[in-house]
């Protein structure tokens, strides 16, 4: 085909076009350099974490200074609450590695090859199989299989290994998203308080607009 | 064991080191203990403009000048227990990252976290308390 017919089909198309997106309330410049910059660290991307706040805006549509706060609140303890929550997980994928290598050597030993446990060997298959690499995990499974022991048995091993750590980590995504859920309680409460006003206002009509309409 | 001549050269050396004696040393060893001066009474260097610039802010919604300069000193405040938590953790990546240079990034952030946990964990108390201050003026008539 054509290069030229490639661009009438193109022109042709019938695929539907994507939807607009909503404008999306943009933080004002002055307001972001009162509220600080965000609490990234040299691994973070930032890119995502704009991409956080920019959502958040959306969401939330900020009509003053004390909601873009809540906004910046929300999204530096969004962000807070996650990395501590990648942080468990990389860490209970960590403890699956030793909890692999158990495994591994009980069932070496139980074969009565004790002379054959080669710890670096056994190190280095654990490695695989944290890894994913496909015929060390199937290999291993048929292992856990034989040894009457399953994938959760063998999550709860990671788990105990790791626990203080993650009880930690656990701690720090907590506090975050409690001190984010009261944000987001204080921001509920204001705006109900802006909308009873409102209510209140506009119960007190005066006569001489209410005369217009008659 | 301590000679008695080593022990009164001691005393004699003690005696004429008294600490700083001109204003400008008395003011860098004032410093000695802070740590993050988070708990200080007395403003940091340039605190003063932004709590300026965030009362402003804050008073053109609050329309009352003391809950507006409440409300931003305590967001200040927690602006500076903000940058102390990251700096914290920053610190624990950066010495991580030293010991271990192919570590990878994820596993970086997570070391760091654990490593900074006790230190996050004591400025979380004083975030709690700058976020309650600031609630506080915020919910001021």
């Amino acid at each position: 085909m054509s290069q030229q017919t490639d661009k009438s089909v193109a022109r042709r198309s019938t695929l539907p076009t994507p939807a607009a997106t909503p404008a999306q309330p943009v933080m004002p410049p002055e307001v972001r350099e009162l509220l600080g910059p965000a609490p990234l660290t040299s691994t973070e991307d930032h890119a995502a974490y704009e991409r956080m706040l920019g959502q958040l805006a959306l969401a939330i549509s900020p009509s003053d200074f004390i909601e873009w706060t809540a906004v910046k609140e929300l999204a530096d303890l969004s962000w807070e609450a996650a990395r501590a929550r990648r942080a468990i997980a990389v860490r209970l994928a960590l403890a699956r590695k030793p909890a692999i290598h158990k495994v591994l050597e009980t069932d070496r030993l139980g074969r009565g090859l004790a002379w054959t446990v080669d710890q670096d060997e056994l190190w280095e298959d654990a490695a695989a199989i944290a890894d994913g690499e496909a015929d060390a995990e199937a290999e291993f499974q048929a292992t856990l299989a034989k040894l009457g022991l399953s994938e959760r048995a063998l999550d709860d091993a990671a788990y105990l290994t790791a626990v203080d750590e993650v009880q930690k980590l656990q701690d720090l995504a907590e506090k975050a998203s409690a001190r984010r859920d009261a944000i987001l309680r204080q921001l509920e409460r204001r705006r109900d308080a802006a909308a009873e006003r409102a209510r209140k206002a506009a119960a007190i009509v005066p006569p001489a607009i209410d005369a217009e309409f008659e | 064991m301590t000679s008695d001549r080593r022990r009164a050269a001691n005393r004699a050396n003690a005696a004429r080191s008294t600490g700083p004696r001109t204003p400008a040393g008395k003011a860098r060893a004032a410093d000695n203990a802070r740590r993050h001066g988070l708990a200080a009474a007395a403003p940091v260097a340039g605190a003063d403009t932004q709590t300026a610039r965030l009362a402003a802010a804050y008073h053109r919604l609050l329309g009352d000048t003391a809950a507006a300069q409440r409300a931003a000193d305590a967001h200040v405040h927690l602006l500076r227990v903000k940058a102390a938590k990251l700096g914290a953790l920053q610190r624990a990546l950066l010495a991580l990252k030293a010991q271990a240079p192919a570590t990878g990034p994820k596993e970086l952030e997570a070391g760091a976290l654990l490593q900074a946990y006790p230190e996050l964990r004591k400025l979380g108390d004083y975030e709690r308390k700058a976020r309650s201050r600031l609630k506080a003026a915020l919910r001021a008539p």
